[in-house]
């Protein structure tokens, strides 16, 4: 989600911390990892504004702040002379939003089901499913040329 | 199905073949176009699966990151145990565990408790306040990290082992002081340490009653109910608050009689 190993760290370890100060907060309802899964996405979400501060840029739309933020696409010119498959790999997920990214990582690797990742990303069922696709959609194109090259 | 799959359904159909419409399934039997599509979003899921940039954690991942945050913790005023009135909370319930302690009701079992103080060398000697809740939180810290460390042990079992697992029977022990520390909390007041307690029971009775070796969907329930209550980071955390002296020795000064 933050595109970079040490901020990741960080927001390992704020989420914890967060766990632990709202740790009364936690509502018996509600899943447990659902709720710390949502501490970690907001956690991220905070560093890569933060970053995102810190690099000098600014957006104005609230809502759309996050989107491409995290994003570590190289230039063309680098793509170009990567050869690695991961440098395109994660170029590919770069290019996502945040949103996208997040909605992605939960269901691709965490493997949870869409009606979980909406509680945690607060969407509707509908949207989850949409944002997801977004993100799938996007990165067939930029890695399908990869996969047809391959094969 | 007398239409193509949308690419929609496919990412549906890729990600939860049992919950998309099972027309789906077959239609991609029957159609080359849809099943070359869905051939190629695999592939490149699976591109994406295996090359994507994720950091490989060690085993001991989980207490590295316990280690850096126990010292954040430890200089949090709003820690659980702050928020517990001590002088009376601490105090009832040290004094039901001083009670429960002398009457060697819990801990009379050898293997089970790293308590091993005998009951004699308790009898007979005076405990200040300040040491009661020492001795308490030494006590239900114990308690905790008891409880914790079965949990984990029924929690990363695999199935294969679930029949290994030995947390059945220690679970019966814990049963039992988790109780009377649970009511001792709730008559004290001490709402946080109770509200765990309590989660930990119903916990601790599945446990108990799991049959040895053999059930493993009685430990899956366990296992499920344990990873949706968070109750391990719970248990850590006020565990290791309770430990917090843990290199201080209890200062119990015994009066000769």
């Amino acid at each position: 989600m933050t595109g970079n190993e040490e901020d990741a760290e960080d927001v390992v370890q704020e989420t914890f911390l967060r766990a632990y100060r709202q740790l009364r907060n936690f509502e018996q309802r509600a899943n447990f990892s659902t709720w710390l899964y949502r501490i970690a996405t907001n956690c991220a979400v905070d560093t890569i504004r933060a970053r995102k501060r810190r690099d000098g840029l600014h957006h104005k739309d609230g809502g759309e702040v996050l989107d491409g933020l995290a994003s570590q696409a190289p230039d063309p010119a680098r793509l170009l002379a990567a050869s690695e498959v991961s440098t395109h790999v994660n170029a590919a997920m770069g290019q996502l939003s945040s949103g996208e990214r997040t909605a992605f990582v939960l269901r691709h690797f965490e493997g949870l089901p869409i009606d979980e990742i909406g509680r945690i990303l607060n969407l509707r069922t509908s949207a989850t499913k949409h944002t997801i696709f977004r993100a799938v959609k996007k990165l067939r194109q930029s890695l399908e040329p990869l996969v047809r090259g391959a094969s | 199905m007398n239409r193509h799959a949308t690419e929609e359904e496919l990412v549906d159909y890729h990600y939860d073949p049992l919950q998309a419409t099972g027309l789906i399934g077959v239609h991609l039997s029957q159609c080359a176009v849809c099943s070359d599509a869905f051939s190629e979003l695999r592939s490149v899921l699976t591109l994406v699966g295996k090359n994507a940039l994720v950091p490989e954690r060690s085993e001991g991942y989980g207490s590295e990151v316990w280690q850096r945050l126990r010292w954040q913790i430890g200089r949090d005023k709003t820690s659980i145990l702050h928020r517990v009135q001590p002088a009376a909370a601490w105090g009832s319930i040290a004094a039901t565990v001083t009670i429960a302690f002398l009457a060697g009701t819990l801990w009379q079992r050898p293997q089970s408790g790293t308590l091993q103080a005998p009951t004699g060398t308790l009898a007979g000697t005076t405990i200040s306040s300040e040491d009661e809740e020492r001795l308490l939180k030494a006590v239900v810290g114990d308690h905790l990290q008891r409880s914790q460390r079965i949990l984990l042990d029924v929690v990363n079992a695999s199935p294969a082992r679930s029949s290994e697992i030995d947390a059945v029977e220690d679970a019966g022990d814990l049963l039992a002081a988790n109780r009377l520390y649970r009511q001792s909390a709730e008559r004290s007041g001490a709402m946080e340490l109770e509200q765990l307690l309590t989660e930990l029971e119903p916990i601790l009775i599945e446990l108990s009653h799991a049959t040895p070796g053999h059930d493993s969907s009685q430990l899956d329930a366990v296992r499920k109910r344990v990873e949706g209550q968070g109750i391990l980071l719970k248990l850590r955390v006020v565990g290791s608050q309770m430990r917090g002296g843990e290199s201080r020795s209890l200062a119990i000064r015994t009066r000769t009689s």
